[in-house]
């Protein structure tokens, strides 16, 4: 869409080869600023914030080019309407775009808008005007944006799907560094490794992951002489087999990540309990704080425990 | 594997205490102890931690992943054998004071819990079973009565006494002066018995002559008597608010026991009985002041100087000259 904008503004050039590139974006500014045409467009992109950009410039590094090729032109996208944002003020009434006239004379380049003291980019009570700029502009928008047909809430999904994703690759990243560190995994870092999970080949590899639970396991042996794993079916034996944890099956990576996720979390929670309890025992805190404190721990634990396991 | 019942009663955890024991015992081996030596006290923690587990989970919590289940109590266990033996400082001290200028004794249900005898719950069946609503029909009712004593009397002889009994047996009246029983078992005499000793017994409210006395104000299994009244044979029951023998008051008087430095010992009771307090406890405490070690099961209160965490076999070992002594 932007390399078109700017095919767009290249043509633009060549017929006002005297306009500055300032005067030429805002014709291109202008010819879009049509009522059906910026509420489809600014619906559709619903500009985001400056980490959001970032994070869309790190998955467009992290997802096969196709993909990066989508998600840089939005991100493109975006840096344009945040220049229109900020250089936009909000209209009521008819804002007339360049006449562009065959024979070359030359347009007003400076439409005269309506005063208005609204500054929001919702444009209320301007008349629904398709701009004047020929077939192709519109075609263009129509062709990048709109992509199919889809419905309105499948669109919004995927808009809070493509950020979700890239917050959690930007979130793994983030965690990985701190593993390189030598720090061990916190139940946080277990809540937002799982919520990554719903993004697996979205932008998330589930090989990272996997990789990211083996250091912390691996970590926590270096540290700690403790095997989390064998630590998770410890004392099976001993129980009937309905109460025995389920092994994962070969081959299935996903079922092997959630394995390595439950033996963390429950090596997290005992480590956080026996801190806890030292602390009590030290007269570092009461007795009512050591039960609301490992209760705490054990809820947390709860509610990030795999349901397989 | 999610466990069939989504809030677990700590009857049904109960399938988790051999890998919970087995879990705890290795981790007391790491401590440096015997698990052997420690099992009243593992035993204490385990069914304490199902309770509070159990408590939790029927608050909706957490679920009931089986896993985390049996790591909670573990968890929980564990923390509770830690603290009571985290006491080694209050354990020294208790000890320090008992072996210089010895101790009187006041001990309650708790101290006979390690032999199995019938504590208040249990005792409710016993009510149904003497066809008893509550203890006031008992004690309204003389056959009913008497068929309760003798049942429980029963019971009691095929019960063995604990290290706890043996201890005091085997201390007094060396380190340990007097020993007040409020229970209505006589282990602590059986215990003395097997060691040959004689302890002088007062289970009814009269004149004493000599000094050194086990005192039971609330009953005894040895004496059982058709009517039930207090100083007399009679047994206080559970409901009512503790009884003191008159002349216990004049002994105490009389010996100039009160005026002596000696440690005071609170094991197993749980001092709710307004008479008891009133006329031992508040007095051997605070008239003149004097160390007065409480040993319970209250974890809320391991920071307190005076009270030792744990059951009273365990604690009693660390904390009176052994047996073999």
């Amino acid at each position: 869409m932007a390399t078109s904008l700017g095919d767009i503004g290249s043509e633009l050039t060549s017929y006002y080869p005297g306009a500055t590139p300032k005067e030429i974006s805002d014709a291109i500014i202008e010819s879009i600023e049509s009522e059906p045409m910026l509420r489809r467009i600014i619906k559709m992109v619903r500009l985001p914030d400056k980490q959001q950009i970032q994070l869309a410039n790190l998955k467009s590094r992290r997802l096969p080019r196709k993909q990066a090729m989508g998600v840089r032109e939005r991100v493109e996208l975006v840096f344009f309407f945040e220049r229109i944002k900020s250089s936009y003020i909000a209209q009521s009434g008819y804002a007339s775009l360049p006449f562009i006239s065959g024979n070359g004379a030359k347009p007003a380049l400076r439409p005269t808008f309506p005063e208005t003291s609204d500054a929001n980019l919702g444009i209320k009570g301007r008349t629904s005007v398709k701009p004047d700029v020929g077939p192709q502009l519109a075609d263009i928008i129509e062709a990048h944006l709109m992509e199919d047909q889809r419905s309105e809430p499948t669109k919004e999904s995927m808009r809070h799907d493509v950020r979700e994703s890239v917050v959690s690759a930007f979130i793994l990243e983030e965690i990985r560094k701190r593993a390189a560190g030598k720090q061990m995994l916190s139940l946080d870092d277990i809540s937002r490794i799982r919520k990554a999970l719903e993004f697996v080949d979205e932008g998330v590899s589930s090989d990272e992951i996997l990789e990211l639970l083996d250091s912390d396991i691996k970590l926590r042996k270096k540290n700690l002489d403790v095997d989390c794993v064998a630590e998770l079916y410890r004392g099976d034996d001993l129980l009937p087999p309905q109460l025995q944890t389920k092994h994962p099956e070969a081959g299935n990576t996903e079922e092997l990540i959630y394995e390595k996720l439950t033996a963390i979390i429950l090596h997290e929670y005992r480590r956080l309990h026996r801190q806890a309890g030292l602390d009590f025992i030290n007269e570092k805190m009461t007795h009512d704080e050591y039960l609301e404190r490992t209760q705490r721990y054990a809820v947390h634990a709860d509610r990030l425990y795999p349901s397989q396991f | 594997m999610q466990t069939d019942s989504t809030h677990p009663n700590s009857n049904s955890l109960d399938v988790f205490d051999v890998p919970v024991r087995k879990y705890l015992e290795s981790q007391i081996a790491e401590l440096g102890y015997s698990p052997g030596e420690l099992r009243p006290v593992i035993d204490i923690a385990v069914s304490q931690s199902k309770l509070e587990v159990s408590e939790e989970a029927s608050k909706g919590h957490y679920l009931s992943y089986s896993r985390f289940l049996r790591a909670r109590i573990e968890e929980k266990a564990l923390g509770y054998i830690r603290a009571v033996l985290s006491q080694s400082g209050k354990w020294e001290a208790a000890r320090e004071r008992i072996k210089s200028y010895s101790s009187v004794f006041l001990t309650g249900a708790g101290i006979s819990f390690e032999s199995d005898v019938p504590l208040s719950r249990v005792l409710e069946d016993m009510l149904s079973f003497c066809q008893a609503k509550d203890w006031q029909q008992l004690r309204d009712d003389q056959p009913k009565c008497l068929k309760f004593k003798k049942e429980f009397g029963r019971i009691c002889a095929n019960k063995k006494p604990s290290v706890s009994h043996r201890l005091m047996a085997h201390n007094f009246s060396r380190h340990i002066f007097e020993i007040i029983c409020l229970n209505w078992d006589n282990l602590i005499e059986r215990a003395a018995l097997e060691l040959g000793k004689d302890v002088g017994k007062e289970n009814e409210d009269r004149d004493v002559r000599d000094q050194r006395r086990l005192w039971k104000f609330h009953g005894d299994v040895d004496n059982i008597k058709e009517d039930n009244t207090r100083g007399i044979g009679g047994w206080l029951f559970p409901d009512e608010e503790g009884y003191v023998f008159d002349s216990f008051t004049r002994y105490v008087r009389d010996t100039s026991l009160i005026g002596q430095l000696f440690v005071f010992v609170i094991a197993g009771y749980s001092e709710k009985e307004s008479n008891v307090y009133d006329s031992v406890i508040s007095v051997f405490e605070a008239q003149p002041a004097r160390p007065t070690f409480r040993v319970g099961l209250d974890l809320a209160r391991l920071h307190e100087q005076y009270y030792v965490v744990g059951p009273s076999d365990f604690v009693l070992e660390k904390i009176l000259p052994p047996a073999s002594a």
